[in-house]
């Protein structure tokens, strides 16, 4: 997630990548692959296999083990739109939908790549330059007709002055980090659910853990963001979050809106958050760009 | 991603947590009215007089001993480059939007932000949180306290000191009234309150203050005024650099037309310093006119001197001996006109007068403090680079500053304003739970009054520079 549009060289390492990642295992398809991914809500999932990705919430998703190579032949049928990979806020939200094995999504909030079928690693490349190194992973743990449930990790050490590192400085951390190293690790687990083939409903149960040497206290924090992703139109998602972190020791609300919009490999995601606190609300508008590789 | 993060510290490890707001455009008048109201109910209030012109960048800087800003405002005049810098809109929009500070280039000197920012942790809610404020003055202020106290509870887990930058209380000064002011501090106050009642594990002591008053005098549209008219009209040139003025006949001068304020900076050749001041008196829109002065004869050297005028008259001058922080008044000053009971022997020429004495004698009348303020107007104290000349104006009269595309645009932020040397824009507020105060405080003391927050500025990497010379006062003595 990033609050600002792509920096310059944020976008040379992104056409880069694009422009190298053709070629690097699979033939490239001579016309835009036909076949939705097997778990899109307009397609029938494919059965579980092991090794098999059968749920990659990529769009247009080469050719893998499992599903059939486009071919040229075949009728171009139209693209189909697809329950989200990620989600755009941070740390508190996912879905349980997984990249199939060695496929890669390469975005301003997310860089995940796909492993085996059942697994996903990822990190949150635009932070790293926030002085906030991280990495996460995915394991699925389920994947029904219309229900999928994945286990997520994350590993996240704030710097110290990643507190301070922004931008402008007319962003404030509500954390101080200036001389603290702060390691953050939410664990969680998400279930996806196809209500109907145009309604997708995510809920995520995390507990984080922050730890510090002091001054900052070790402790466990609960939290749960329901998400409910409307596939509204053959490119265009729309998306409602609400959360709560904290419970009986409350910290704060989250409600928010965003809308997704995929074409073949690229999606965009804009959104808007508000966080509400005993001391008083906060905004976050979010946005995202990205490339499924 | 931070601000998802619900980490606590350890009440035990800061106890007490000191809170320093600065809020924009603090005027003693209106925190006198919001106490009416049952705000601010055991606070200690002092009266903060800032620098001369009373404006913002130049004042916090100078107030927090940061880094000199380049100009009083963001446009100003660089006389070694010998050229004007965000004049107009222009200007205006660097206010507006500020530059990405920590991306990988360099910015140019005239579009950084202000070294002071640094001195808060909290200083904007977003990115282009100015614009905002201004087109939303009220939802900007509520906004910016939301993140404000969001920001407070955050930091305060590790921090025993916390330091914020309020601007909408000056726009909202601007733009609307003095008792929509009044509301907004009320407000504060119940929300501090509030923070306190819901934070019981620590104490926090607030202390507010101020960078300037606001007069709380509307504009009438044809008192918005571009100076630089005024000055055509007076028989002054105004030109956009010195190598333009040399080109001209007669005096010429760089006028500087900052926001919506009540002074103009001019720039002028040494040799048309007097007269430009003296022609600047003569506009309808100059209450006083402030220069570099000239040394007179039967003083000593290496005197400072200072020089008032007014329709066309010098009113007074007056010299600073640095060596002894003491001022001479010669008995030919009209200081009755200037509302300052100065009185000399029968015979003398002139009088010394100790800083704190000329403090003290000022600071109930029109032009509080008025000697150090006019002295140090032209000191590259918080401004690389100060003026010549300084236009006081006279009431209700404010520079138009810029000239918007939009036609209703130059109806907005006429509500008030400040920046002249006279009380009603000039008298800011201390507002303290933490210690008792002087009954007045000069604005260059104000971290003397509060260690924690030099300790703070300091924990932050913020630079501190020297203030001016001999705003040291005794309080003590002057109580």
């Amino acid at each position: 997630m990033t609050r600002l549009p792509l920096s310059a060289p944020a976008c040379f390492l992104l056409g880069l990548l694009l422009a190298s990642s053709a070629p690097a295992s699979e033939p490239v398809p001579a016309a835009p692959p036909t076949e939705p991914a097997p778990s899109t809500p307009a397609s029938e999932p494919a059965p579980v296999a092991p090794a098999t990705p059968v749920a990659p919430a990529v769009p247009a998703a080469p050719a893998t083990p499992a599903a059939p190579a486009p071919t040229l032949e075949k009728p171009q049928a139209p693209e189909k739109p697809t329950s989200a990979l990620t989600s755009l806020y941070p740390l508190w939200e996912n879905t349980a939908h997984l990249l199939a094995h060695r496929d890669m999504y390469l975005g301003t909030s997310n860089a995940e790549f796909g492993l085996l079928g059942v697994a996903q690693l990822g990190t949150h490349p635009l932070s790293f330059i926030f002085r906030t190194p991280n990495i996460h992973g995915k394991v699925r743990l389920l994947a029904h007709e219309r229900l999928s449930v994945a286990a997520h990790a994350e590993l996240v050490v704030f710097l110290p002055g990643s507190s301070e590192a922004f931008t402008s400085s007319n962003y404030i951390s509500r954390l101080d980090t200036r001389d603290i190293l702060l390691t953050v690790v939410p664990v969680g687990a998400t279930a996806s659910y196809e209500v109907f083939p145009w309604l997708y409903l995510h809920g995520t149960a995390t507990v984080m853990g922050i730890f510090d040497d002091g001054p900052y206290r070790n402790r466990l924090v609960p939290g749960t963001t329901l998400v409910a992703e409307f596939l509204a139109f053959q490119r265009h998602t729309f998306r409602a979050h609400a959360g709560e972190v904290g419970y009986w020791n409350h910290d704060f609300n989250m409600l928010g809106a965003s809308y997704c919009y995929r074409r073949k490999w690229f999606e965009a995601q804009i959104g808007y958050f508000y966080r509400f606190m005993r001391e008083g609300r906060q905004a976050s508008p979010l946005f995202s760009l990205g490339a499924y590789l | 991603m931070m601000n998802s993060i619900p980490a606590k510290g350890d009440a035990s490890l800061n106890p007490v947590v000191r809170v320093y707001l600065g809020l924009d455009g603090l005027s003693h008048d209106t925190v006198v009215r919001a106490r009416e109201q049952g705000a601010f109910p055991e606070w200690n209030l002092s009266r903060l007089i800032p620098m001369f012109p009373a404006t913002s960048d130049a004042s916090w800087t100078r107030m927090l001993h940061t880094k000199r800003f380049a100009g009083f405002e963001y446009g100003h005049f660089d006389p070694v480059k010998d050229k004007v810098y965000n004049k107009a809109i222009g200007g205006l929009l660097v206010h507006l939007v500020p530059p990405l500070e920590e991306l990988p280039f360099t910015l140019p000197a005239y579009a950084q932000t202000p070294a002071y920012y640094k001195a808060f942790d909290y200083h904007a809610s977003a990115y282009l949180d100015a614009l905002w404020s201004y087109e939303r003055p009220f939802y900007g202020y509520y906004r910016g306290l939301d993140n404000l106290f969001v920001a407070l509870e955050g930091r305060s887990q590790v921090q025993d000191t916390f330091s914020a930058y309020v601007l909408e209380t000056d726009v909202v000064g601007h733009l609307r009234s003095q008792d929509d002011v009044v509301d907004a501090l009320v407000s504060l106050s119940e929300r501090i309150e509030r923070f306190k009642r819901e934070h019981p594990e620590r104490t926090f002591v607030f202390t507010l203050f101020g960078d300037h008053g606001i007069d709380g005098i509307s504009k009438p549209p044809d008192k918005v005024v571009d100076f630089r008219d005024q000055l055509e009209a007076a028989g002054v040139a105004t030109v956009e650099s010195f190598e333009d003025a040399d080109k001209v006949e007669g005096p010429a001068a760089v006028a500087i037309l900052h926001t919506r304020v009540t002074y103009v900076a001019i720039h002028a050749r040494e040799q048309w310093i007097s007269e430009v001041a003296r022609r600047a008196s003569t506009c309808a829109a100059a209450d006083l006119v402030f220069a570099r002065g000239e040394p007179r004869e039967g003083f000593p050297e290496g005197l400072t001197w200072v020089s008032v005028w007014r329709e066309g008259n010098l009113l007074a001058s007056f010299a600073y001996e640095a060596a002894t922080d003491s001022y001479w008044l010669p008995s030919d000053g009209d200081w009755a006109a200037l509302d300052l009971p100065i009185s000399l022997p029968p015979g003398a020429g002139h009088g010394v007068f100790t800083d704190e004495a000329l403090f003290a004698l000022s600071i109930e009348h029109t032009y509080p403090d008025f000697f150090f303020r006019a002295r140090t107007a032209f000191e590259p104290i918080s401004v690389e680079f100060p003026a010549d000349i300084v236009v006081s104006y006279r009431h209700p009269f404010m520079s138009v500053g810029y000239q918007a595309p939009v036609g209703s645009a130059n109806e907005v932020g006429t509500a008030g304003s400040h920046g002249a040397m006279d009380r009603l824009g000039s008298v800011g507020a201390l507002l303290s739970e933490e210690r008792e105060l002087p009954s007045v405080v000069r604005s260059d003391n104000v971290l003397e009054f509060f260690p924690a927050l030099v300790e703070h500025l300091r924990d932050r990497e913020v630079e501190l520079f020297p203030g001016a010379q001999g705003a040291e006062l005794d309080y003590d003595a002057l109580r």
